[in-house]
């Protein structure tokens, strides 16, 4: 409950802010992932965050719509639809 | 080829702030022409142009080959198109789009076609780009 009241807090935050308070978080649940002598150290598919924390995280982690710099194939299409003319101008 | 200079827009409320290397730039097709804002971004492999710039420039949706984007627009439905783009005072030219279905993707100015047609300079910490025709 407490963490859904925040999401409607985070909401109106700045993108200065809401970066701050996602740097935040994830320092916070990296340090849940705790290493010991018993248990080694956990590899990104061992590691099970709390699921409300990533929700909020996800609610304000900030939203490339990139990176585009591996989108080979599409890269590797186009350059072949200019070179054959495969593409008429609109 | 003579350059042109373009200067990195900022905010009048934080002017010593550096903003992201958008230029102005002018698309065109054979039903009308539109003026928008480009971002240039040498880490992008393609250039892109969102879902509602397309239709404004009339393009057939769906009737040119369909091409896969990657990051948040993997699974966004893309064609390629070609538009003719003006920037600054040089001739237009063709450039060949990644035109996805994304609303609020912006338009994008990456390797494949635009630094391949053109060559950029970016003085980010004065403030200016500088572009010249290849």
């Amino acid at each position: 409950m407490l963490l859904l009241e925040l999401e409607e807090q985070i909401k109106p935050l700045s993108q200065a802010d809401k970066q701050e308070l996602f740097r935040f978080l994830a320092r916070e649940l990296q340090q849940e992932a705790v290493v010991t002598e018993e248990s080694p150290v956990q590899q990104d598919g061992d590691f099970q965050p709390d699921p409300a924390k990533l929700r909020l995280l996800s609610a304000i982690a900030p939203r490339p719509y990139w990176p585009l710099h591996d989108a080979h194939e599409a890269a590797k299409t186009l350059f072949e639809l200019k070179g054959s003319g495969g593409v008429p101008v609109i | 080829m003579h350059s042109q200079q373009f200067l990195y827009p900022r905010d009048p409320e934080r002017p010593d702030e550096l903003n992201l290397p958008y230029i102005p730039i002018t698309l065109s097709s054979k039903h009308r022409s539109l003026q928008c804002q480009a971002l240039l971004d040498s880490g992008a492999k393609v250039n892109v142009i969102p879902y509602r710039v397309g239709l404004e420039l009339g393009a057939p949706w769906g009737q040119t080959p369909a091409i896969h984007l990657t990051g948040n627009l993997e699974k966004v439905p893309t064609h390629a198109i070609g538009v003719m783009t003006r920037i600054g005072d040089f001739a237009p030219h063709p450039l060949l789009f990644a035109w996805t279905q994304s609303k609020q993707a912006p338009v994008i100015l990456g390797l494949v076609d635009f630094f391949m047609e053109f060559n950029v300079c970016f003085f980010a910490s004065e403030g200016v780009i500088e572009i010249a025709p290849r």
